[in-house]
């Protein structure tokens, strides 16, 4: 079943069409990679399926985004409620001005909580998820910044795990990590989809490959093919997908 | 006792110079030397390392002048503040010795025969500080947040235009604009109206309505730092990372929320910077609260009351105060202590960043 779709799907800053007549079906459950060189569009369609290019001036859209059936960018869904149901970990680590519990428990707190000890075990929990809790247990008051960017972007994915969203929006999110954070972000992945649908982008494609369940081939804005990641990687059936993924460009 | 400072700012001046000559003239040489040199030397030097290390060699070196003349700057401003202190405490040294440490705590201000103690100015300073700062700093974060995040880019255009004209109006200009304008205000309306409700309540509130005083002087300075601290606040605001807004706002956090407690989190540096010159500026304001206060030698006890602040003493009785040493001492001593004041305030204001940051200032926007 799917979680969300997107049909004829269209996104521009100012004039430029960054994404083309984008349909796909992102199923619930699964793992979906988005690949594709860069500025194919991956992180603009990323980011429409929580709307965060409204703070992008000049951005706009045509299509059609439907979470659970309802159209995201109707009067139906408030941005701030989509944005707690669809959860994002972005492509730089963003830490805030936080220490490191407050930086994961910022999301809680929004929403409301304040029990320290949910709060406490809340962190605690999506540390360990995000493989950062060895490193960070005794220094939960410490500066977000004085860690290193790839704790730094453990902690922004423990963040976004602790809100506890419906579907999960990975831009690139180990691309600043070594392999034994990696494969730990890999196996996280793996855990999570037993939950929630997961998005992730990436330029690995061994990665893609390895964590995916669907591939969704982008070039220049538009939507090549998409399919089982064992087929798309075994027998894509567009030539442009088989060039990029052998290596041949991109 | 002469100028020190002075001549050491000549001397870094003129040393500099020469050193920067002489960086160019070597520099020449270098290079004619490469054209007209010997065969053989031409040889040596023309391959591509050699020349790439001459021009290094020169760039080193005026690296180290530029350097050099740097110091004499900071050298300057050494002097200067040793200077300045060194003078005043020689002058105020009559007073230390004569009263000690009951200056501070002795009210007692007769001239005539030769009894000093700065307590009423120092208390009257610390109300006009105190009122001003907590006027200021509310009024001036609210309207950065206004000016940063919720107001059209036109109007913001044209309220920080006249922001920055507002902090470049001249004090007197605004004492007159307190006599004129908050003066009545106080007297006819907002001192009675305080009197009348927090006045039953608290004695604090219930003085007469005079309209002069500390709450006037306190309130017009107030207005006087707004720009200052609303302006640091603005341009430390408006350089927040938008990644680290749309963090929070991708974590389902509304406008107001990612405002205050992430925002307002990262500019905090920024605002204790600018608090902290606004208190400097407070405490030594002059016209303006000199033409307020009331200029009278006691301690407030009601928000409404008059009071005097050092500087507005100084500013008033200085010129015949100094024929009398212990009396210029006496004065002169206060002025040290105001600057004390701004010192403490200044090192804990460090210390509290520090605090706030957890011991690193890292990526924090606008740090003071
Ligand atoms: N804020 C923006 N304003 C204008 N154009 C933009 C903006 N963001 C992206 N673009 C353009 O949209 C296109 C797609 O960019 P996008 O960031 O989605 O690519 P990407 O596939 O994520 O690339 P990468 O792999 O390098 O992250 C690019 O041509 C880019 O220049
Ligand atoms: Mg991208």
């Amino acid at each position: 079943m799917a979680r969300m779709s997107v049909a004829s799907f269209y996104a521009y800053y100012g004039e430029n069409a960054a994404l083309r007549d984008i349909s796909l079906e992102i199923p619930d459950r699964q793992v979906l990679a988005l690949i594709g060189p860069s500025g194919c569009g991956k992180t603009t369609f990323l980011r429409s399926l929580n709307r965060m290019n409204d703070f992008v001036k000049e951005f706009s859209i045509e299509g059609q985004v439907t979470l659970d059936g309802v159209d995201i960018y109707s009067s139906e869904m408030h941005p701030v409620m989509l944005r707690r149901r669809v959860g994002m970990v972005f492509q730089k680590p963003n830490p805030f001005h936080k220490s490191i519990f407050e930086n994961v428990a910022y999301g809680l707190r929004i929403q409301g909580i304040r029990s320290r000890s949910i709060l406490s075990d809340m962190v605690e929990k999506s540390l360990r998820a995000a493989a950062l809790w060895d490193e960070v247990k005794e220094r939960l008051d410490s500066s977000a910044f004085s860690l290193s960017g790839g704790q730094q972007q453990r902690l922004c994915i423990a963040r976004a795990l602790a809100v506890e969203p419906e579907v999960i929006l990975l831009d690139e999110p180990a691309s600043a990590l070594d392999p034994i954070s990696t494969s730990r972000i890999e196996e996280l992945i793996q855990d999570l989809k037993t939950q929630y649908a997961i998005v992730i982008v990436t330029h690995n494609m061994q990665q893609a490959a390895r964590v995916s369940d669907q591939t969704a081939f982008f070039l220049s804005g538009e939507l090549v093919e998409m399919g089982e990641t064992s087929r798309i990687f075994t027998n894509p059936s567009d030539v442009r997908t088989e060039d990029y993924i052998t290596g041949r460009f991109g | 006792m002469g100028f020190p400072g002075l001549r050491v700012l000549m001397a870094g001046f003129s040393a500099s110079g020469q050193f920067l000559k002489g960086v160019r003239v070597k520099s020449e040489e270098m290079v004619s030397g490469v054209e007209s040199g010997e065969p053989e030397k031409l040889l040596q030097r023309r391959g591509p390392l050699d020349k790439r290390a001459i021009g290094k060699e020169s760039s080193i070196q005026s690296d180290r002048f530029f350097g050099w003349g740097l110091k004499g700057g900071g050298l300057f401003i050494l002097a200067l503040f040793s200077v300045v202190l060194l003078v005043c405490v020689v002058t105020a040294w009559p007073s230390i010795r004569k009263f000690g440490f009951s200056f501070l705590w002795s009210q007692a201000w007769n001239p005539s025969r030769g009894i000093f103690g700065g307590l009423a100015y120092l208390v009257g300073t610390f109300w006009v500080t105190g009122i001003a700062l907590l006027i200021s700093i509310p009024v001036a974060i609210f309207s950065a947040l206004f000016l940063s995040d919720y107001a059209p880019k036109w109007m913001s255009g044209i309220v920080s235009t006249l922001m920055e004209m507002l902090a470049g109006i001249p004090s007197i200009v605004f004492g007159a604009f307190g006599i004129t304008f908050m003066v009545p205000l106080l007297r006819d309306h907002l001192e009675p109206f305080l009197a009348n409700t927090l006045g039953k309540r608290w004695d604090f509130f219930n003085g007469d309505a005079l309209g002069y005083g500390v709450l006037a002087a306190g309130i017009v300075v107030g207005f006087m730092i707004v720009p200052l601290v609303a302006t640091v606040t603005r341009d430390s605001l408006l350089m927040v990372p938008q990644e680290m807004v749309e963090a929070s706002y991708a974590l389902g956090a509304t406008k107001a929320e990612t405002l205050f407690f992430v925002k307002l989190k990262a500019v905090i540096p920024g605002i204790v910077g600018s608090v902290i010159l606004g208190f400097g500026r407070a405490v030594g304001e002059t016209m303006a609260v000199l033409l307020l206060v009331g200029n009278q030698a006691s301690i407030p006890q009601t928000i409404q009351d008059v009071g005097y602040t050092i500087s507005s003493l100084l500013a008033n009785t200085f010129t015949y105060a100094v024929i009398d040493p212990l009396y210029a001492a006496a004065e002169v001593e206060l002025g040290l202590i105001l600057l004390l004041i701004t010192l403490v305030v200044n090192t804990l204001g460090r210390e509290l960043l520090m605090r706030l940051m957890g011991g690193r200032l890292a990526g924090s926007v606008g740090g003071g």
